[in-house]
């Protein structure tokens, strides 16, 4: 029998092949620590999404918590003087176009993201098709905490 | 025969002002009272870039673009050929070329109209104006900086000093409140009062950080990177490793800021730009020099053709900030193969002693 984290990662593979996207991770928040970070992920090309570590209300996933509401950013660019650090995940896997939906179990909150490193041509139906696996990540936030989340320095072969 | 010739008697002092006339580096030019050029010697030829034959009959008013005033570069108004007297003054000339640069003039108007009206003489500007650009253009960008940085410094203490501290306070007295006996729903809601409280004191005590890091000026250089690549890892998820060379002491304020700002550019463009998971600053202070490298491992760029994604400023500051403390500063990058940015800043010791060893051990 697969691991929660295993089975998180086998969701995250589905949903970045139905949405077509390079890229899929889930955000979730430490209620005692109001820490937010990014516990698994398909298609990284590297480590970075572990080391991210955020405030609950910082970065793109803050605003996701505020509005309770997906998010798409259909094309990203880098804007003279702006603060990369919202973007952090953006600039870890060099995406261009990002979708994000809220997912939330009583008190335990996170957000299923998707990505390609190219800007957005057919945005419309993603977050329609993300939602069901958006509900079986939910499942991942009351019992995925019981299970060890892997370390930083821990290695793990490359989900590409 | 030229008006000189004409005019000299004697054969030996003719040579002698012939040859001066050649020979001055300034350009002299003679005019008519109508204002047309009647004989010009071969620095104005140089200058205008006219032949001899070309410049006589041309109009004064076709190389001259106007004089310099407060307001303007070039202005056309009271014309200087109508004064009788007027000391140096800057005007513009376009040459033959149609390029257009200052020069310094001064006139003279002969007493009778034998040689003409007056003469002129140009002297070439272009190099001191761009020595005067450059000099006014580094006060400027120092003024800049250093404000920038006071700015920053007040409103970094006065976030911790000021909002910290009352922030602080409202956590105290909330907790005071929980002690007393309370309905669970509003023990609920002050818990959450509470942990709100708790987190906007977190963010003013970042905001003050990020802003300007009180470590530098109470710690130093090495601590305050060590605390920035420690925030910059968790903020970016980049592995990052800071190597400390040679002696341990202290360099001047402004050396200090300079080259935590120079790093920290560095750290965030590689965060934007380089696609990379690991970033290696090494500071080494050898004595005479201190020497600070920030390098990652990332996709590089091609130095001759930078694709500019942001403003191109960050290099420029990087640049203009080593430059305002005395220092060099070099990029190498290749696609493919990371960058590398490298500073190097003589240090002079303070004035009557040695510098200021740190005050205790690093520790990250």
């Amino acid at each position: 029998m697969c691991s929660a984290q295993q089975q998180l990662i086998n969701i995250l593979k589905r949903v970045r092949r139905v949405t077509h996207t390079d890229f899929a991770t889930l955000a979730v928040l430490n209620p005692q620590t109001q820490v937010v970070e990014w516990v698994a992920a398909s298609g990284n090309r590297n480590q970075r999404y572990k080391r991210i570590r955020q405030q609950a209300g910082e970065g793109i996933v803050g605003r996701v918590f505020r509005s309770n509401r997906p998010l798409v950013i259909p094309r990203f660019h880098t804007r003279s003087g702006q603060d990369p650090c919202p973007y952090a995940i953006l600039f870890a896997e060099n995406l261009q176009s990002v979708w994000m939906v809220p997912i939330r179990q009583g008190t335990r909150r996170g957000a299923l993201l998707v990505g390609c490193r190219s800007p957005a041509t057919r945005e419309e139906n993603i977050i329609r098709r993300m939602l069901p696996y958006a509900a079986e990540c939910e499942n991942y936030l009351v019992h995925g905490s019981e299970t060890s989340i892997p370390k930083p320095h821990q290695k793990e072969a490359f989900d590409g | 025969m030229t008006w000189l010739e004409k005019g000299v008697s004697s054969g030996e002092s003719s040579s002698f002002l012939e040859g001066l006339f050649e020979h001055l580096t300034d350009a002299v030019m003679t005019i008519d009272r109508n204002g047309f050029i009647m004989e010009a010697n071969p620095a104005a030829l140089r200058l205008t870039g006219y032949s001899a034959a070309e410049i006589r009959d041309i109009h004064l008013c076709s190389i001259c673009m106007g004089v310099a005033t407060k307001e303007e570069e070039a202005v056309c108004g009271e014309c200087f050929i109508h004064r009788q007297s007027v000391s140096a003054f800057e005007m513009r000339v376009r040459a033959r070329d149609g390029r257009e640069f200052p020069v310094t003039a001064s006139f003279t108007r002969f007493p009778s109209g034998a040689h003409g009206s007056m003469a002129v003489v140009l002297r070439d500007l272009t190099a001191q104006h761009r020595m005067e650009r450059e000099r006014y253009h580094t006060m400027i960008t120092n003024y800049v900086i250093q404000a920038q940085e006071e700015e920053r410094k007040r409103v970094s203490r006065d976030l911790h000093d000021g909002v910290g501290q009352a922030l602080y306070s409202i956590i105290v007295g909330l907790k005071m409140v929980n002690q007393i006996a309370l309905e669970d729903s509003e023990r609920e809601h002050l818990e959450e009062v509470h942990r709100m409280a708790e987190q906007t004191l977190q963010n003013v005590k970042n905001l003050a950080v990020e802003l300007r890091p009180s470590t530098l000026d109470d710690l130093g250089l090495v601590p305050a990177i060590r605390s920035f690549a420690k925030r910059y890892e968790k903020n970016y998820g980049i592995d990052t490793v800071l190597e400390v060379k040679g002696r341990r002491a202290r360099p001047a304020p402004e050396v200090e800021t300079a080259l935590y700002r120079i790093c920290q550019e560095a750290m965030i463009n590689a965060a934007k730009y380089a696609d990379t998971d690991r970033v290696k600053i090494i500071l080494s202070d050898e004595g005479r020099l201190l020497e600070l490298e920030i390098q990652d491992f990332g996709q590089g760029f091609n130095l001759k053709q930078i694709r500019v994604q942001g403003t191109g400023l960050g290099l420029y500051g990087m640049r203009e900030r080593a430059k305002l403390v005395g220092g060099s500063f070099e990029i190498h990058s290749a696609s493919g193969s990371g960058t590398r940015v490298r500073v190097m800043v003589p240090i002079k010791e303070k004035r009557g002693g040695t510098m200021d060893e740190h005050p205790g051990p690093d520790r990250r």
